[in-house]
């Protein structure tokens, strides 16, 4: 008896421990971190740049794998269904992954489950147009004689949702010229005269601006953040960064928040890094790490927001 | 300092040490990933973009560079001695590469395709300098008009070269836009023949495709007949076979001249890339040429034609990457991703700002495109013991290397089984007459030609046609596709004659 008893106290503590030990031993192999995108753009940039901090600062190989298609949807789904143990993470694009997920029905993800472990960047949204445009303002752009057309890349594209939304809150009839092959290549359209103008990230813009080939003439935030260049709050139309380009990391649900943690404090250290934000200042990429509440918190009020303006019915 | 100097300059740097040895470095991996099926430029990239974090930018610059001038030709050496080709672009140089080395001259042909390689990348990056001054306004005159007519024009020469029954031809073109057209609508974001599954949402890919009509295809009909799958090829390749190889492209120098403007016309358009250009070009010189019947059957202008093509459109597509950071390929994508990794942001100012990149690139291209012609030459001795399989060998190693690419290229099953399924439709094709080059082409142009017209007829207000007649490069288009029509109705008519 005392013998059975003796056995049973450890399993108790075996079976107890057990997680207690696995977790103390994390991380003991290589972590993949999932790009949903092909390699060279700017959601794989931003991995590559951390992933060898975080190599540093976990002790263990990070392996950048890009699985593109589907709108993002099938890394993210590779990433949504691994194990919860740590070893496989993803970044995901917001808000463009929560308006993938409501073109199909196949979606195989709910991203109010996803355990979010930290923000890299937000890029604010900007209307920019040709230099020797006579178009200065919003009231311009949708006050001249024939309805103004807008490149974007397709039509569930960010770029499109954010001019789709923005331009039909400020009640701006107008005619979006899809398919072009990237942001830098809708910007040439934009130079070109195909079109009146464009709405994208900001600094993906800004190297037209420098060169002197596109002017910005709106941010899409409340208060305005580049001097001499008017905000869609101070136009009355607020609340639009919420569609701002968001640089989220997130795992697998169920991730052990021990786990959880660990992994959100290397991947901020990371990108706080000197060397990822002297990169961050010569290139002119924004960076903004946060830990996984800011992370959450963006994840939610993004999805809020698409739901009000009917963009998508949420992540249910 | 003039692009000359500046060029000057970058080649002076290049002496250094280290930069001879990135370079060379470069080039054995370009060498290795081309002709290894399945691996290619851009996966070479994407492995050396972490080992690039502990050098300077540009020594960067030069290993990518060695590694981009040197695939192209690592590719052509499987696609000659194994019909199958190790990166996309080197599809068409199977169509008669293969058959000279089953005629027992694989020497010729690799080295025809080194020579017309290096030459042909050297007038793509020679043009690249002559029009770099002129490159913003050149890429900023090709609006999604312009786009249109030169998908059109794409179209038209191929139909006008191909031989053969016409309603065929015109068949399978057909079948090839409708497959072009599955996926999801970049204009309106709506799914079409998709058939309810999330692995056609972004169209059919193309690999799978290449892989199952021009690889696959050809390997099952030959199995099929029953007769040896493949005549022994010759292993042994003497010194006079390269240098005939290499001497038949100065003597088809209209052949090398032609292919490497179509490469590198065809290369600064975004998208396109080599596939098509080698394509378009193998096709040009057929129909050039007085006996187009040998082609396909072992002639050494159909290496040389897409071979020079393949890797002039390497200096076709720096225009739109150098002059506004736009890259003209996967492989150029994940170029500017090193780039920025480094610090250096592409975009208009870089040929203003980054003239040490831009010309340390020209300059590693440069060397790479004529290096690693000759190492690979040094080091074909031993690929061509690969020759010496037994023939029944051959069929289940191309089989397998082939759908091993495949899956290596996306680590997805599901492409595997579409190269099966679209093997099956290549020897349908080929049984019963129709153009497997028509289909793949079509294949390849039709999401840009949808979306082209589409973003014309918008942008034009509704009214295309008035809108082409405003803009002078859009006329100069119309007219060359009207010439290549009459040409295609001229030849028609006098061959009916005859």
């Amino acid at each position: 008896m005392r013998k059975l008893f003796v056995s049973l106290t450890q399993l108790m503590f075996a079976v107890i421990l057990a997680p207690a030990t696995a977790m103390a031993d994390w991380p003991e192999r290589p972590i993949t971190f999932i790009v949903p995108y092909g390699p060279g753009g700017g959601f794989d940039i931003y991995v590559r740049k951390i992933a060898p901090e975080m190599e540093q600062i976990l002790g263990v190989e990070v392996v950048v794998q890009n699985l593109p298609g589907a709108g993002s949807q099938r890394g993210a789904t590779a990433v949504y269904k691994s194990e919860p143990d740590g070893y496989t993470i993803g970044i995901w694009n917001l808000p463009g992954i929560a308006l993938a997920t409501s073109t199909g029905d196949s979606r195989g993800f709910d991203l109010l489950d996803v355990t979010w472990l930290a923000e890299l960047s937000t890029s604010t949204m900007a209307l920019g147009v040709a230099a020797d445009s006579e178009i200065n303002s919003l009231s311009d752009l949708c006050n001249g004689s024939s309805e103004p057309r807008l490149a974007t890349t397709g039509a569930t594209s960010t770029s499109a949702v954010a001019t789709r939304v923005a331009l039909g809150l400020a009640n701006c009839p107008h005619v979006a010229v899809h398919g072009y092959d990237g942001s830098n290549d809708a910007i040439l359209g934009v130079m070109r005269g195909d079109v009146a103008g464009i709405i994208t990230p900001a600094d993906t813009l800004a190297k037209f601006v420098r060169s002197g080939d596109i002017r910005l003439v709106l941010t899409l935030e409340d208060m305005a953040s580049i001097q001499g260049v008017q905000s869609s709050g101070e136009f009355g139309v607020p609340g639009l960064q919420n569609l701002s380009i968001r640089r989220v990391i997130g795992g697998p649900p169920g991730m052990p928040a021990e786990i959880a943690n660990r992994l959100s404090d290397a991947i901020v250290q990371s990108a706080s890094s000197p060397a990822v934000k002297a990169w961050s200042a010569e290139t002119g990429r924004p960076l903004s790490p946060a830990g996984r509440d800011q992370a959450t918190s963006t994840v939610l009020g993004s999805l809020a927001f698409l739901k009000e303006t009917g963009e998508t019915s949420g992540s249910e | 300092m003039t692009g000359v100097e500046l060029l000057a300059e970058a080649a002076g740097a290049l002496l250094d040490v280290y930069a001879l040895l990135y370079l060379f470095l470069g080039m054995l991996v370009g060498l290795f990933f081309g002709a290894v099926p399945g691996l290619g430029g851009t996966t070479a990239l994407v492995m050396l973009t972490p080992l690039t974090f502990a050098l300077a930018p540009i020594e960067a610059i030069y290993l990518a560079g060695g590694v981009m001038g040197a695939t192209s030709f690592g590719g052509s050496i499987p696609a000659i001695l194994l019909n199958v080709p190790g990166t996309a672009p080197n599809y068409a140089t199977t169509l008669d590469g293969h058959p000279l080395a089953r005629q027992g001259k694989a020497g010729m042909a690799i080295g025809a395709s080194a020579a017309a390689s290096a030459l042909g990348g050297l007038f793509g990056l020679g043009t690249l300098l002559l029009v770099l001054p002129f490159a913003r306004d050149l890429v900023l005159s090709l609006g999604p008009a312009e786009i249109f007519l030169l998908m059109v024009l794409a179209l038209t020469t191929i139909s006008a070269a191909l031989p053969g029954d016409g309603l065929k031809t015109l068949i399978s073109g057909g079948a090839g836009l409708m497959l072009a057209f599955v996926g999801s609508d970049r204009m309106s974001g709506d799914l079409r023949f998709d058939f309810g599954s999330e692995y056609l949402w972004d169209g059919v890919p193309l690999l799978p495709v290449l892989t199952g009509i021009f690889a696959l295809a050809p390997v099952l009909v030959l199995a099929m007949t029953g007769r040896p799958v493949t005549d022994r090829l010759s292993g042994a390749m003497a010194f006079s076979d390269i240098r005939d190889g290499v001497t038949s492209v100065f003597r088809n120098w209209p052949v090398l001249i032609r292919g490497s403007v179509i490469g590198t016309m065809i290369g600064a358009l975004p998208g396109l890339g080599g596939t098509v250009a080698s394509i378009v070009s193998y096709l040009s010189a057929r129909r050039a040429s007085p006996t187009p019947e040998i082609f396909g059957t072992g002639t050494i202008i159909g290496v040389i034609a897409p071979e020079s093509a393949n890797n002039a459109k390497d200096g076709g597509s720096l225009l739109p990457t150098l002059a506004f950071g736009i890259p003209g390929s996967a492989e150029t994508s994940v170029f500017l991703g090193i780039l920025i990794l480094h610090g250096i942001e592409p975009g208009p100012l870089m040929l203003i700002e980054q003239q040490g990149v831009v010309f340390g690139l020209i300059a590693a291209l440069t060397v790479s495109a004529v290096g690693a012609s000759i190492i690979g030459l040094l080091f074909s001795r031993w690929l061509l013991k690969v020759a010496n399989l037994e023939a029944a060998l051959i069929a289940p190693v191309v089989t397998m290397i082939a759908l091993a690419a495949v899956y290596v290229s996306s680590y997805d099953m599901r492409d595997v089984a579409a190269a099966c399924v679209i093997a099956v439709a290549g020897i349908l094709m080929m049984r019963h007459g129709y153009s497997r080059i028509c289909f793949v082409v079509a294949f390849m142009v039709g999401p840009d030609t949808e979306i082209s017209l589409r973003q014309t007829i918008l942008i034009s207000g509704g009214d295309p046609l008035d809108f082409w007649m405003s803009r002078p490069q859009s006329v100069l288009l119309i007219l060359l596709i009207v010439a290549t029509l009459a040409i295609l109705l001229w030849r028609n008519q006098r061959l009916g004659r005859n």
